[in-house]
């Protein structure tokens, strides 16, 4: 099926009213998300994953991505009104939307964000379209090699760019690794720490271990007080004037279409998301503004470009999870999980398999692109109000979602001590600062990593220097350890990159 | 930071002891392929380093107290109990009574309002799940306390 067939025979069952509502469903519950700090797309996804196992895997990831793409607009909302991110990719747009909010420009800015977004989520979606296929093509020639040394980036990558220190980033990661290895061997089928318990034969539930770590902890967390948004009663905003000047306009066009098409090949890349996009676009307006000292006191472009990159890099990551199987942040490994517990494992040979499911997945972002303009141009204030919502209820909803998430997939109580442990694991970790994000991704990357080093060194005869003979698995090989000694690089020469934040939170 | 990291370190050194101890008899390599212990002493190995690293990144101690940013420890704490407790009780209780328990323990420790409020706020929250998860969407909760139908 070629991308022009694909996308229309996408169109006609992404209408189907099952679809729709769920795509609509995903997007509000994705903006709602995106709006309430302390909950990102990965909590929100999570969540929600258990209650999806019921339907049929399209329009479960129909309503996933809507979480997904709903929480990259809807996060921008309160970081311009409030100051408050409520994600991590929408950080940098504090500076300078909150800073036009001060200036009573608030509806514009929300205005530019939710216009740059649609921009950019339709570059995207574009991108998608015509990049997959060939892209799917050319990773039908990889072998285990490469998908092991693919996989070895992405996990060192997120650990790179979380904001814990690299070793702390890849110590998470092997515990990751380590949780993966518990359960029936992958080639031999011999039993691996079960301590001859029946419930630990199938290995640890993920997505139990998932929602520990980023629903319950995050509530511990809000409760901590460390996320409860100062709301000011005073109104900065005039959220009646929607519509941005024409020196507005001028100032943003050319930083969405920038942003636009940098973040979607910077969020494909292993680590990146949304988060890595909008900082990079922020950088990058700056530096080319003839006024750059106009940044972080109002400008329209520090809100134009960063919101474009953001929405685009989350349709980046999706290309990399659709095509090659891999997830790269946080969310498309819940993603990945969702698929796997759906019977399906996403590879180069997905869209020639299962196309409809492909092209109904890729149609529905088109869709939902617009139902989210419409949700957040016209409802922007609805959403503001969201924060006024009183957090101790909240938190309680949130822990009975978690419990009955877990409880339904298997109803097993044992799934539910694994979320209520890790759940307490997440808050230490943030307490002394080990990032999750590496340990979550290595969790669903473990079993495919596994294999493929093993059907490498098997058809090696046991050799490493598989990892290094085939040309795409070493140069896999060599960023990898390019990243494991830049810091070493970096503190002789005496510089540091600055983490951007953790991905995808 | 320097405690923290000293704690992580060493919490993940004991990890790592308790992991090639419980993976002691895995083989590493059968006939020609690696065995099911291959991955497991490659990965212990890996993360014994990094904990050394992150030890000896700590660094020295500081010569002044460090000032940690101030959090209740109390209110996460007690989520994590209630939500360990009703992992225990529900199978006995049932999903109505331990999850209106859930809601009125969470809510009379954490920040509580009247106790009418709060109980008619659990009984509130309780239907609407039940009714929305059970009813509706028809999922298999043991709804009634196992000595219920007795």
């Amino acid at each position: 099926m070629d991308p022009i067939h694909g996308l229309l025979y996408g169109l006609s069952r992404a209408v189907e009213p099952q679809i729709l509502i769920l795509g609509f469903l995903g997007c509000l519950w994705g903006t709602m998300v995106g709006v309430l700090p302390g909950i990102g797309p990965v909590a929100g996804i999570t969540i929600l994953m258990p209650f999806t196992f019921g339907m049929d895997l399209t329009p479960a990831m129909v309503m996933m991505a809507g979480i997904y793409y709903g929480a990259m607009y809807g996060g921008s909302t309160t970081s311009i009104l409030v100051a408050v991110p409520g994600e991590t990719s929408s950080i940098v747009t504090i500076l300078d939307g909150h800073q036009m909010a001060k200036q009573g420009r608030a509806g514009a800015a929300l205005a530019l964000s939710a216009i740059g977004s649609f921009v950019a989520g339709t570059v995207g979606i574009l991108g998608l379209t015509f990049l997959a296929p060939p892209l799917a093509e050319l990773a039908i020639g990889f072998g285990p090699p490469e998908y092991f040394a693919l996989a070895l980036v992405g996990l060192s990558m997120s650990s790179f760019l979380s904001n814990a220190s690299l070793a702390k980033g890849l110590a998470m990661a092997v515990v990751g690794l380590i949780i993966g290895t518990v359960g029936l061997d992958i080639i031999s089928g011999a039993p691996r720490f079960t301590f001859n318990n029946m419930e630990l034969a199938g290995g640890l539930e993920i997505v139990s271990i998932l929602i520990g770590l980023y629903g319950i902890s995050e509530v511990m967390e809000m409760m901590a007080g460390k996320i409860r948004p100062q709301i000011r009663h005073e109104k900065l905003w005039n959220l009646y004037r929607l519509l941005p000047n024409r020196l507005e306009w001028r100032r943003s066009i050319w930083p969405i279409i920038r942003g636009s098409l940098m973040g979607f090949f910077v969020g494909a890349l292993p680590g990146a998301g949304g988060t890595v996009p909008s900082f990079i676009s922020y950088a990058m307006e700056k530096r080319i503004s003839k006024n750059p000292e106009r940044f972080g006191k109002g400008a329209p472009e520090g809100v134009a470009g960063p919101e474009s990159a953001n929405n685009s890099g989350a349709v980046g990551a999706m290309v990399v999870l659709l095509t090659l199987g891999l997830p790269y942040n946080v969310v498309t490994a819940v993603m990945l999980s969702a698929m796997i517990a759906h019977g399906i494992f996403p590879s180069p040979l997905l869209m020639a398999r299962s196309p409809e499911f492909f092209w109904t997945v890729v149609a529905s972002m088109y869709i939902g692109n617009v139902m989210l303009l419409i949700l957040n141009l016209p409802l922007v204030g609805a959403w503001a109000s969201l924060l006024r919502l009183p957090y101790r209820w909240m938190t309680v909803f949130i822990v009975l979602f978690c419990i009955i998430g877990v409880y339904s997939i298997e109803y097993r109580s044992f799934d539910l001590l694994l979320m209520a442990l890790f759940g307490g694991i997440g808050y230490l970790m943030k307490r002394v600062d080990l990032p999750a994000a590496p340990l979550a991704l290595a969790m669903v990357l473990g079993p495919v990593m596994e294999k493929s080093l093993i059907q490498s060194l098997i058809m090696s005869d046991g050799s490493p220097f598989i990892f290094v003979t085939r040309p795409f698995a070493a140069a896999s090989t060599v960023l990898f350890f390019v990243l494991m000694f830049l810091p070493l690089v970096q503190k002789k020469l005496g510089r540091r990159i600055a983490p951007v934040g953790e991905v995808d939170m | 930071m320097w405690l923290t990291d000293r704690i992580s370190s060493a919490v993940l050194l004991a990890f790592v002891a308790f992991y090639v101890v419980s993976g002691w008899s895995l083989d590493t390599w059968a006939k020609n392929a690696p065995g099911p212990g291959f991955m497991p002493r490659l990965l212990a190995i890996a993360l014994a380093a990094l904990a050394i690293l992150i030890w000896v990144g700590a660094g020295r101690p500081p010569e002044a107290r460090e000032e940690g940013e101030s959090y209740s420890k109390r209110e996460p704490f007690i989520i994590f109990l209630a939500v360990l407790l009703y992992v225990f009780v529900m199978p006995q209780l049932g999903f109505l009574l331990s999850n209106f328990l859930l809601v009125i323990a969470l809510r009379r420790m954490v920040e509580p309002a009247s106790w009418w409020a709060d109980l008619a706020g659990a009984v509130g929250a309780t239907v609407i799940i039940h009714v929305v998860f059970v009813q509706i969407l028809s999922l298999q909760f043991p709804v009634f306390p196992v000595w219920w139908g007795e």
